[in-house]
């Protein structure tokens, strides 16, 4: 760690020689900078993050006791599914649930970038929701409003190696960026784990002390048996609580050293997925050749949300927890669906028979080897816009994705269609859309609001997809309608039209006007 | 060209003593430019520019007063270079909690730590519990700054960060935390708005 911290050090000093060598403005600088650390991370990612470490194959050693600490505290959250707004006194009103529910997606995609700044971004973007929701209640703006709800957020978000994201934020991230406002949020998120740590009775309002031991009785009972054994079982219990997706427990073990043995798992869902995952993927690749450069930049994102996509399948509680198993278990076979589109790509079909390893080269394919495999000129780059939207939340182009609805996406779409869509079901009903919203617009990077949801969308869900947009919207004006009750009903269409049906960026748009008032 | 200093403030003191309305009142009665927080009003930083063109601007990191939230303070006021503990004029039990978190301060903060007393809530004084003269003769005792403030009418609040942004480059090196490693270029402290900015605009951040 401290070798790759020190390498890390030394790249830096030697870049910056390098641009201040050429003059670079200070804000060209700056990005630079950001490009370097984000490339040397994502790069290094399966070194760096304590979760890769073991996820690797053969497992790396592990010097840290984050997944220690990850577990710990993982479990000890799913000890508090039952905390309630009232014992951190937050105050309740219309509207709060998608608030609340909207910074938990916020936190909860930590787990789908690599780069330190987007990981921390992700927190600040659910910090901003929570603000969000403090003006939407018309509370005091502070400190004393604001942390109850940040702490109540992560008890129900739950993020898997919670902690290991923040250490690893707080190793890698640029110390300069690690200060002022990134660095009070990031304080704020620490100070919150460390409560959750050493609550007890005395730290909930509106509880006696008989309440709180049996509700915390009631949950251990509740927990999956394998809650509190070995340290194997350390990616279940993150699991457990999961706000997102109340499905019930589903064992889904991280995939571990020996990757192919297990894919004898009950749920054989989300190989399908992956097919499509690697296929689109090799359809970006392959499109970035032929696109000019400003697509390339939403190549650039696309790739990077199929990146995360793996392990935010992974992450997800329930069924979808398998994917990485299923992906390597099934992988031998899996090309041959691909193959379709894929058409003059043997070397990238080769490459996923790496699973782990694959990654740091996928995305630095991603970013930086865009000229390199030829063909796939047959794909036109008029077509390239279209899969990103879709990827990336039910966007602004919902209807033109051709290109991945051909091939591999039928397949697709017959083998999981059932299970899938009801997925997608469960999830409208319970988000209300929220996750279809997906970009928190924040006015930030891009790829940075995108959500993990769209990947079921690559799952050859075109239909369901096209035949739930209606409804999406209507869900999506009433989730408005519900967030921001004083607002005109026309001006929140309005907004929602302005911002192509993109939920968050609404929200967004929204929470600006109210608050500038 | 005139002195530029960047500081970290922590904002100490019981729920409901007015720490968040002190600080707003501060951060956007000054100066119209009330824009720099980009996500809320837990941290905000605010530009004091003293006679001599000295500018002073505070990072300042709000606190959860809540009892139970008190083992979160020492994320806060690590490396702070001054805290502002406020109590509320009409409760005497707010300056005994100050107190507390000023012990704590003593014992626990950067020993150079610049720490101002703030008797909130000022136009209450028909409610007075907390005499002047008994906060003031603590204030001394302890080596402190004091002054009461009204977060609702303005009075004294600028007055009290004015004075702290006096104190402060003389008692501390101007942004001593900056910096590490992999700083960008030397510069004083971090530059908010230009990391907004960056964030803000359309064009990626160089992802390569």
């Amino acid at each position: 760690m401290k070798l790759i911290n020190d390498f890390l050090n030394f790249i830096s000093v030697r870049m910056r020689e390098c641009e201040v060598w050429r003059n670079a403005s200070d804000a060209e600088f700056d990005n630079a900078m950001e490009g370097m650390e984000k490339l040397v991370m994502n790069r290094l990612y399966d070194f760096t993050f304590t979760p890769q470490l073991v996820r690797m194959t053969p497992p790396r050693p592990v010097t840290t006791d984050d997944l220690e600490r990850d577990r710990v505290l993982s479990q000890r959250i799913a000890l508090f599914t039952w905390v309630e707004p009232q014992h951190l006194d937050i105050p309740d009103g219309d509207g709060s649930e998608g608030f609340i529910m909207f910074a938990q997606q916020e936190l909860l995609k930590i787990n789908h970038y690599k780069a330190p700044r987007d990981k921390l971004i992700c927190i600040l973007n659910c910090c901003k929701v929570i603000f969000g929701l403090i003006r939407h209640l018309r509370k005091e703006e502070g400190a004393d409003t604001f942390v109850p709800i940040l702490i109540y957020v992560v008890l129900k978000a739950n993020p898997e190696n919670l902690l290991s994201n923040v250490e690893f934020i707080n190793r890698f991230r640029n110390p300069a960026k690690l200060q002022s406002e990134a660095g009070y949020y990031l304080s704020s998120l620490m100070g919150g784990v460390s409560f959750v740590e050493t609550m007890d009775h005395t730290s909930l309002s509106n509880i006696t002390q008989e309440e709180f031991e049996r509700n915390v009785e009631a949950a251990i009972q509740s927990l999956p048996s394998t809650g509190t054994q070995t340290p194997s079982t350390e990616s279940e219990s993150p699991l457990a609580p999961s706000a997102v997706n109340n499905s019930a427990l589903t064992q889904s073990p991280l995939p571990s050293s020996h990757t192919g043995e297990e894919s004898a798992q009950p749920l054989a869902l989300p190989a399908p997925v992956q097919t499509i995952s690697e296929d689109a993927k090799r359809f970006l690749q392959k499109t970035g050749d032929t696109i000019s450069k400003p697509l390339s930049a939403i190549g650039r994102i696309f790739n990077e949300v199929l990146d995360g996509a793996e392990e935010s399948l992974a992450n997800l509680p329930g069924p979808f927890g398998l994917a990485e198993d299923r992906e390597r278990g099934v992988h031998p076979q899996t090309p041959a669906a691909p193959a379709g589109v894929g058409g003059g790509y043997p070397d990238q079909l080769q490459t996923p028979y790496r699973p782990r390893i694959r990654r740091s080269p996928q995305s630095s394919q991603s970013s930086l080897r865009y000229g390199s495999p030829g063909g796939g000129l047959e794909e036109t780059p008029s077509r390239v816009p279209a899969p990103v939207p879709r990827q990336a939340g039910g966007g602004p182009y919902p209807y033109t994705n051709q290109p991945l609805s051909m091939g591999p996406s039928q397949s697709a779409n017959r083998l999981q269609a059932p299970r899938v869509q009801s997925l997608q079901l469960q999830q409208q009903q319970q988000q209300g859309q929220l996750m279809q919203g997906g970009g928190f617009g924040l006015g930030q990077s891009p790829h940075v609001s995108r959500t993990p949801t769209p990947n079921l969308d690559l799952a050859g869900l075109q239909d369901e997809i096209d035949r739930a947009h209606e409804s999406a919207a209507s869900a999506a004006r009433e989730t408005l309608r519900q967030i921001f009750p004083g607002m005109d009903v026309e001006v929140v269409e309005w907004v929602l039209e302005a911002n192509e049906g993109d939920l968050g960026r609404s929200i967004e748009a929204l929470l600006e006007m109210s608050s500038g008032t | 060209m005139s002195k530029q200093f960047q500081f970290k403030l922590v904002l100490l003191g019981e729920s409901a003593v007015g720490k968040s309305s002190l600080v707003l009142r501060f951060v956007k009665d000054q100066f119209d430019d009330y824009r720099e927080s980009t996500i809320g009003a837990a941290f905000l930083t605010q530009t004091v520019t003293l006679d001599d063109g000295t500018s002073v601007k505070f990072e300042i990191w709000d606190t959860a007063g809540q009892e139970r939230y008190k083992s979160l303070a020492p994320m806060y006021y690590r490396n702070a270079n001054c805290a502002v503990v406020v109590y509320d004029i009409t409760q005497t039990a707010s300056l005994e909690k100050a107190k507390s978190w000023i012990r704590e301060l003593q014992r626990q903060a950067d020993p150079s730590i610049v720490i101002a007393l703030c008797g909130n809530k000022a136009d209450l004084a028909a409610r007075r519990q907390v005499t002047q003269e008994e906060a003031q003769k603590y204030a001394e005792e302890e080596g402190l700054m004091w002054g009461e403030t009204s977060a609702k009418t303005g009075e004294g609040v600028a007055d009290i960060f004015t004075a702290i942004a006096k104190k402060l480059p003389l008692t501390a090196p101007p942004s001593a935390r900056a910096g590490g490693a992999r700083a960008g270029p030397a510069k004083t402290g971090v530059d908010l708005n230009k990391q907004a900015n960056t964030q803000g605009g359309q064009n990626e951040p160089c992802n390569c």
